[in-house]
């Protein structure tokens, strides 16, 4: 990678990731600040519902993410990319 | 399905009002533990693209893709800390798609399609393992993909805990992909051979329990990609070696108590080394009935175009390509998800709409004419066993 | 709560000489509960807020009490108002303890004003009885929770095997200590041996039913279970035994089934997703665990 990237790419993807790391320590400092109430362990009823889950099928958002993955140019999300194919 | 486990709303709201007395607060309850049934279960989806536009079109045909996509799966627990799962995925390909940009007599630009219609089926095995303890859990997925023209070969580990008396979990995952691609000479002329690429990537997460109805998380994904990354089936498409990707998300989850529905809202932020950013938002409102949920949910997509992408390609360029999903545009999606409950079976049926146009994108860039509007339709039907 | 007890419990390992003291702890947990619930004793929780009733006077709830009485709140709406814990002082208009006596149907009349949970005042303030005379009674409810607090105090103290029965409704602790499920007899409405008996394993059963106080008027037999509607006994099923996770919830599903008419008994006992066997009036038997127990369905 190293011997491939040009100057300008090398520079863009440091204002980036730089711009990310600023994204990120604000989202971060922000979610520390927000308030956040004690739950206790047995009053997660509500948070248990399969709809407050972050996918509510682990394989039906794996097909959703394939078919955008392969008609858009982003990928990623919640997880590490899977297994590739050559989705056209 | 355990006989106790009744999903009758009357026992489900007597449960939740128990909850908050010590003798039904069960130390089990808090350690996170393998399911305690196993799952089988089919999807079947169906995905059709529209025809591309006449006036767009140059020279072939204008229907485009229509895949089948079959998803088979069995996951159960081993014992008391431990769960299987294999799955088998299932896609059929047909259609034309645009070959080529070119420009008509009149010099604005159109779009060749392919000769005829391709048609294409991959299979794709994957088996994975995870681990559960009191504060977490860990898994690892290997798969492999195969078609005609491509193989693929994927490990997955991924690990979350969880912090704060169980109201932080962190996630983190990484994984691997070694790709073949062979393309085959047929329908579409092809000029490779036998390359290869490869994909590293990783997450970190965290999320957070904000009350007792409502849930955030943020996560950062880094990609890296190397080697033959072009589309052989594009006569002009020539790319960079290598791609670097990030992909920024938070999800936010609230659950409206007297309005017993949920609120979803997704956003990731995405950048690379080609020079595409995007946003993404999804927002969903999952309404709870007696023995079903509806789920209507709507997406917004918006995609600044490659470094090297031009509507008609530059062959002068070190790299080039004319494909419309490295184009500036934006999307929407509107679709539905249904979700029955059955007792130990579930069926589940979702359709969803996508359009996409180069005006409703945030960013500039010249608008590619083979943008593309899909439809999709998902039937699925899960029986959960003891 | 007037009904007897029986525990069975396997010590952990190597902790056998902490039983002793465990069931003294057993038994002060349900002594408490008695004196906190119990109409009888003049001091209760409950024998004050039903004193304080139509004194315009609140009584202030714990988190148990206020959520026990959450829990009859849901139970009177989901059984369409038949569950209600008000309709106790209707009994005075009906003798069970005795045959042959006439039901005092004019006393019915007056005391329906007495009864009716819509009438119960709820505030942050606590819980008032609007009319001098109403009475609420927790027994049915308190008797089930009672098993779960006993099966919950045996847990916390690291029992992994146990039995508790109360006055008919049993809770269970994982299986025997020979491994297999602890087996639990369902007795015959008429006495006699038991119909047939249940695999239990870390599961509660209940059983609610019109055939322990009965009375004989006008040629016909009725249950002790009162409809607050009419103020008449219920035409409901012999009875109705419900398997769930913890007493209080099968015995919230068995209960509001012997409140209504076979019929619909069925009905709501095939919609509340859990284990259930009835008897009807001729003695009949239906439900899942008919057949799990082999008795003839005829």
């Amino acid at each position: 990678m190293l011997g491939t990237t040009s100057r300008d790419e090398k520079t863009r993807i440091m204002k980036r990731t730089l711009c990310t790391a600023g994204i990120l320590s604000a989202i971060t400092v922000q979610t520390s600040c927000m308030q956040i109430e004690t739950v206790e362990a047995w009053d997660r009823g509500y948070l248990a519902e399969d709809t407050m889950q972050w996918e509510t099928d682990a394989r039906s958002a794996r097909l959703k993410g394939h078919v955008y993955t392969s008609k858009e140019a982003s990928t990623g999300g919640a997880g590490a990319a899977g297994g590739g194919c050559g989705c056209n | 399905m355990n006989p106790l486990h009744s999903n009758s709303a009357f026992v489900r709201s007597l449960t939740r009002t128990l909850a908050t007395l010590p003798a039904y607060q069960t130390g089990a309850a808090l350690a996170d533990a393998p399911p305690a049934f196993t799952e089988v279960g089919v999807r079947y989806s169906h995905y059709s693209e529209d025809d591309i536009d006449a006036s767009s079109v140059i020279f072939g045909a204008t229907s485009r893709y229509d895949i089948d996509i079959t998803q088979l799966w069995i996951e159960a627990p081993v014992g008391a800390s431990w769960s299987v799962a294999l799955d088998v995925q299932n896609d059929y390909q047909t259609g034309a798609s645009p070959w080529f940009v070119g420009t008509d007599q009149n010099g604005q630009p159109g779009v060749i399609m392919s000769g005829a219609s391709i048609q294409d089926n991959r299979v794709e095995v994957g088996v994975a393992t995870r681990y559960f303890w009191a504060d977490g859990n860990a898994g690892l997925n290997v798969s492999h993909s195969d078609e005609d023209d491509y193989e693929a070969l994927s490990m997955a580990f991924d690990a979350s805990w969880n912090t704060a008396g169980n109201t932080r979990t962190w996630t983190t995952s990484v994984s691997n992909s070694r790709d073949k691609v062979n393309p085959t000479q047929g329908v579409i002329p092809v000029f490779v051979t036998n390359e290869a690429l490869d994909t590293q990537s990783g997450y970190f997460g965290v999320s957070q329990i904000l009350s007792r109805t409502a849930i955030v998380r943020v996560g950062l994904n880094y990609t890296y990609s190397d080697g033959y990354l072009s589309d052989p089936y594009k006569l002009n498409d020539q790319r960079p070696q290598s791609h670097e990707r990030i992909a920024l998300s938070t999800g936010y989850r609230h659950f409206l108590i007297d309005a017993n529905a949920s609120v979803q809202f997704d956003y990731r932020y995405y950048a690379d080394s080609w020079g595409v950013d995007s946003h993404t938002v999804e927002l969903g409102w999952a309404q709870h009935f007696e023995r079903t949920t509806l789920t209507p949910y709507f997406r917004y997509y918006s995609q600044r175009e490659a470094d090297f992408f031009q509507v008609v390609a530059d062959l002068n360029e070190p790299h080039f390509a004319d494909d419309y999903r490295l184009s500036s545009y934006g999307a929407m999606t509107v679709g539905a998800r249904w979700a029955i409950n059955l007792g130990d079976w579930t069926l589940e049926i979702e359709g969803e709409r996508y359009w996409s146009d180069a005006n409703w994108g945030l960013y500039d860039g010249d608008p590619a004419p083979a943008l593309v509007d899909f439809w999709r339709g998902t039937i699925a039907i899960m029986w959960r066993f003891d | 709560m007037g009904g007897p007890a029986t525990v069975v419990i396997t010590p952990p390992s190597g902790r056998s000489a902490q039983t002793a003291p465990l069931l003294d702890k057993l038994q002060s947990l349900l002594r408490t509960l008695e004196r906190r619930y119990s109409r009888y004793l003049a001091d209760s929780l409950i024998s004050t807020i039903n004193t304080r009733a139509g004194s315009g006077d609140f009584t202030r709830l714990d988190l148990e009490s206020e959520t026990l009485l959450e829990v009859a709140d849901q139970l009177w709406h989901s059984s369409g108002g038949l569950f209600d814990i008000t309709s106790g002082v209707l009994r005075k208009a009906w003798r069970f303890d005795a045959t042959h006596i006439p039901v005092d149907v004019s006393q019915l009349a007056s005391l329906q004003d007495k009864v009716g949970w819509e009438k119960v005042e709820r505030t942050a303030q606590g819980i008032h009885l609007p009319v001098k005379g109403m009475e609420i009674d927790l027994g049915g409810l308190v008797k089930e929770y009672a098993a779960d607090c006993a099966v919950s105090l045996l847990r916390d103290h690291g029992v992994t095997s146990g039995l508790i029965e109360l006055a008919g409704d049993v809770a269970t602790i994982g299986c025997q200590p020979s491994g297999a499920p602890w087996q639990v007899g369902i007795r015959a409405p008429q006495g006699g041996d038991p119909l047939g008996g249940i695999a239990l394993s870390s599961a509660a059963a209940a059983t609610s039913g019109n055939y322990a106080r009965t009375l004989r008027f006008k040629g016909r037999t009725y249950g002790h279970l009162l409809n607050p509607h009419t103020g008449w006994p219920v035409e409901g099923p012999t009875s109705v035994t419900v398997i769930g996770e913890n007493c209080l919830s099968a015995g919230a599903v068995s209960t509001i089934a012997c409140l209504q008419s076979p019929q619909a008994a069925m009905t709501w006992l095939s919609d509340a997703g859990l284990p259930w066997l009835m008897i009807d009036r001729e003695a009949v038997c239906s439900g899942p665990l008919a057949a799990e127990m082999g008795l003839s369905l005829t």
